[in-house]
């Protein structure tokens, strides 16, 4: 059976891992809360 | 011991779990094996490097500043944020080989009446060659704080000329009026207070991120571009590239209302007064009468004290400290208004006061100043303070001063 404890597999779920968190990182980041709408100047 | 994946024993009976566990990095428990996750150095190093692959594959491709539905909003509590976008990109995402790019910093006013498609062709006219390129980066509402703070972004397009397009209004720092608003919020940077400091200590923090990180800056218009390319909503028809007529102005604006607009324009255009010209407003922009009657009772005359003033100021200071070429233009005022004797739309004598501190700081820079004050007859209106987009022919007297302030 295969783990990532393997020897072999560990670069490649080093990778996967560090993946993951970018992707986390940047997902927390685009979805954060922050300025998006206002009611506005109602001279048009 | 030191953290990673070499530590972990695999668990003969639940091989896969442990595989997936060590995968998400979790620290759990399963087939009788306890597992540390913590990742070494070397993983979040990596990580790193992900993030910054992935804020270039975002922030520097059609990601985010492709062709989106929300920009093209007709819901007006989504417009700053859309026309911030659209600012936003014309800064990052558009390359011009041309020699002569002119950056126009305002905004509704400066919006509607020198679009790219309207002002480009007067530009070719008047000074044939190599095309010059026009970058309208006018917000709706945006106060003079917004615009200083789109200002910190100018250097990424390397201006030939900025013209800076403000109405005598835009000195009031009031709620009908305020100096600053979404815009400066999205798109502040720098690692120094601006003219107006943050109210709190956590603008600041936002403000360095957005610095620093491009992915953060943008994070906003990075969520409503990706909600966009997943959700793919109806796009709302773009702003006109030409303007041929009032009717297509009206039908663009108010949709279904547009019949009744139109009639109330030509009753006032058959009966030129300022009583028919608000009984038109009234018909399709209830809302922009009673913003600048609001506007009026909350005037105070300006000054070079004030906080527009100060913020003006600082705004000047920057385009001289970097070199370029500007214009300092004081958008027409409707002379309409020359009839409110009882001073409903206007306060008598701000716009001379207005005029005065924007000369002065004008000056100050060794800026020229254009007073367009006058150069409309109130035909060009759309309102009290808008000029009708291409039919007004405003770009035509502009286009001159820009051709003239490029030779000089």
């Amino acid at each position: 059976m295969l783990s990532a404890a393997e020897p072999g597999l560990r670069l490649p779920a080093m990778v996967v891992r560090a993946l993951l968190y970018a992707l986390a990182i940047a997902a927390l980041v685009i979805f954060a809360p922050g300025a998006q709408h206002v009611f506005i100047y109602q001279g048009f | 011991m030191a953290g990673g994946a070499e530590r972990y024993t695999s668990c003969a009976s639940f091989p896969n779990a442990t595989a997936s566990l060590d995968l998400a990095g979790g620290r759990g428990y399963a087939g009788g094996v306890t597992r540390d996750p913590t990742p070494s150095p070397l993983t979040w190093a990596l990580a790193l490097v992900f993030l910054a692959l992935l804020d270039g594959v975002v922030t520097r491709t059609s990601v985010l500043w492709g062709p989106t539905a929300f920009e093209h909003t007709r819901d007006i509590r989504k417009v700053v944020f859309a026309q911030t976008y659209q600012a936003a990109r014309k800064l990052y995402a558009t390359t011009s080989a041309s020699p002569a790019r002119i950056a126009l910093l305002g905004n509704s006013r400066i919006w509607l009446a020198a679009r790219e498609t309207f002002l480009q062709p007067e530009l070719a006219r008047l000074a044939p060659g190599p095309e010059t390129s026009v970058y309208n980066l006018g917000i709706f509402g945006a106060g003079l704080g917004d615009m200083e703070v789109v200002s910190r972004h100018l250097g990424r397009v390397r201006p030939s000329l900025v013209v800076l397009a403000i109405g005598s209004s835009d000195l009031l720092a009031t709620p009908s009026s305020p100096l600053e608003g979404l815009p400066a919020r999205l798109l502040r940077v720098g690692w120094a207070d601006g003219p107006l400091p943050p109210r709190h200590a956590v603008d600041r923090l936002d403000r360095w991120a957005r610095t620093v990180w491009p992915l953060y800056r943008f994070h906003e218009f990075a969520r409503a571009a990706l909600e966009d390319r997943v959700v793919r909503p109806t796009r709302p028809e773009a702003f006109p590239d030409h303007v041929r007529s009032t009717r297509a102005i009206f039908a663009y604006m108010h949709g279904k209302q547009a019949a009744a607009v139109e009639q109330a324009y030509r009753a006032w255009r058959a009966r030129p007064s300022l009583a028919a010209f608000v009984d038109y407003l009234r018909v399709g922009s209830s809302g922009h009468v009673e913003m600048v009657r609001n506007r009026v009772r909350e005037a105070t005359l300006p000054s070079l004290e004030s906080p527009a003033g100060r913020v003006l100021d600082a705004l000047l200071a920057r385009l001289a400290a970097n070199g370029w070429r500007a214009v300092v233009l004081l958008m027409p005022e409707n002379p309409l208004l020359d009839g409110d004797v009882a001073g409903e739309y206007h306060v008598a004598g701000f716009s001379a006061a207005a005029a005065d501190v924007i000369r002065t700081l004008a000056a100050r820079h060794h800026f020229i100043l254009v007073d367009a004050r006058r150069w409309l007859p109130a035909e060009a209106f759309l309102d009290l303070d808008h000029v009708l987009p291409e039919l007004s022919g405003f770009q035509r007297p502009l286009a001159a001063e820009i051709v003239r302030a490029l030779r000089s």
